[in-house]
């Protein structure tokens, strides 16, 4: 009789445990020493050598506010994969699907003074599936993407400026490189992807401290 | 032939005086004051002023906080002839700001300290306009970033923490006996400053200085309804 009810004690301590545990991963993801603002993000990528545009997100951008009150950040922006088309050499419609894969977290920095802006500097590896030439399906395999992160720099544009509430417009550029294992369409690829010049441009909005 | 002229001056002068009498206030006067309430006998008597919401800008940065609701008791002198200075006063300490938020909603905690004065200097139509003064709060945030500061006077050099150090500050406000509001217009151009700012790491500013600063003009918006506590007592009038 004892030993079943330390049993249930136990079994009812580890589901109050668990259940503290959820409850816990429930709140912020926020590292010690930052705290949490969500923003809703979504916004566009301009692949300057294809002319294609990407649309980026909707997707929700978690920043990490360091509380030490130097005004750096750091955060998470996932993005959900997403569709793009165009001529290639100004004939062939080429279709395919772009994913962003985040090399790590990105990292920011709010202006010392006002008004109130924001730097950024984020790697994503630029993945490509779902290639159709000309309509025609085109496999690349499961691993078709840049061999080097692209390197993105973004930031509140001239004249505008960033509200912790509302958020805001981060622009910037950044250069792709190779792709690498697209099969036999990588030397297509690397011919019509990669170039400097590509754009991003990004709105933040709805921001929400998360406790 | 000459005649016409000198009547048609005398009537522009007329018109002229006419209008000037229309516009010019009919009761507008500087102290004394006679502030009635109810059937209250001349003395002191308590008050309740309630508002909600209640908002505080940082002006320099543009950064704004809100309360949901802020009640705070205090006192109203009734009698005739009684000077502007102190005709009310708020005792700020006893004051209570409910759902306080900021930027992104991160949590504050206001604290009021002293005893605010409305002192007025003129009334004109039943509108008392004059100002709030000995305004000083603490404010904590109390989810998010560790951060604290205090309100007081718009200039000022302070380097040292506690709110001991911060004069006191004001800001304009009307009261007007028809609804008995007591207004700070949200046109209060940030007549109040933040000081003692204390991020927890030796930062004069909370975050960056992009979002609050030490010595950054602030301003205060509300509505508060000012009745007194005895229901006899109303309605609270200012002449």
């Amino acid at each position: 009789m004892k030993r079943t009810f330390r049993a249930l004690a136990v079994a009812a301590a580890a589901s109050v445990a668990t259940a503290g545990f959820l409850a816990a991963s429930a709140h912020a993801d926020a590292p010690a020493g930052t705290f949490e603002v969500d923003y809703d993000a979504s916004g566009t990528s301009t692949l300057k050598s294809s002319g294609a545009t990407v649309d980026l997100g909707p997707a929700t951008l978690k920043a990490y506010i360091s509380n030490s009150g130097d005004g750096s950040l750091t955060g998470d922006l996932a993005l959900p994969p997403a569709s793009t088309t165009f001529n290639a050499l100004g004939l062939v419609p080429v279709s395919a699907t772009v994913t962003f894969v985040p090399s790590g977290q990105f990292a920011g920095q709010m202006s010392s003074q006002p008004p109130l802006t924001i730097s950024a500097h984020v790697d994503y590896s630029l993945k490509l599936s779902d290639v159709t030439v000309g309509g025609v399906p085109t496999p690349v395999g499961d691993s078709c993407q840049t061999v080097d992160p692209v390197s993105i720099d973004a930031a509140t544009p001239d004249g505008q400026t960033f509200d912790v509430t509302d958020g805001g417009e981060l622009v910037g550029t950044y250069t792709v490189g190779q792709f690498a294992h697209c099969g036999l369409m990588t030397p297509t690829i690397n011919l019509l992807v990669p170039g400097s010049g590509n754009t991003v441009d990004f709105e933040l909005s709805n921001g929400r401290f998360v406790a | 032939m000459r005649t016409p002229l000198p009547r048609l001056a005398a009537s522009a002068f007329a018109a002229v005086v006419t209008m000037v009498l229309a516009v010019a206030p009919a009761d507008a006067h500087p102290a004394p004051f006679d502030a009635t309430a109810g059937g209250a006998s001349a003395g002191q008597i308590a008050v309740t002023a309630v508002a909600g919401p209640f908002m505080f800008k940082d002006t320099t940065t543009g950064v704004t906080f809100t309360c949901a609701s802020l009640t705070i008791p205090g006192h109203l002198v009734v009698g005739n002839d009684r000077p502007g200075s102190g005709i009310a006063t708020l005792d700020a300490s006893e004051g209570l700001w409910s759902d306080c938020a900021g930027p992104a909603g991160l949590r504050f905690q206001w604290t009021g300290y002293g005893t605010w004065s409305f002192d007025i200097d003129d009334v004109t139509n039943g509108v008392a306009t004059g100002a709030i003064t000995n305004m000083r709060a603490h404010v904590v945030i109390s989810q998010g970033p560790t951060c604290s500061f205090d309100v007081g006077a718009d200039t000022g050099t302070f380097t040292s923490s506690g709110t001991s150090t911060v004069p006191p500050g004001a800001e304009t406000a009307t009261y007007t006996n028809s609804s008995q509001a007591l207004d700070l217009p949200a046109s209060n151009p940030g007549s109040l400053g933040l000081w003692n700012v204390d991020d927890g790491s030796g930062h004069a500013y909370c975050i960056t200085a992009a979002l609050w600063g030490q010595g950054d003009n602030l301003s205060m918006s509300t509505s508060f309804h000012l009745t007194a506590d005895d229901p006899g007592d109303n309605p609270i009038a200012i002449n």
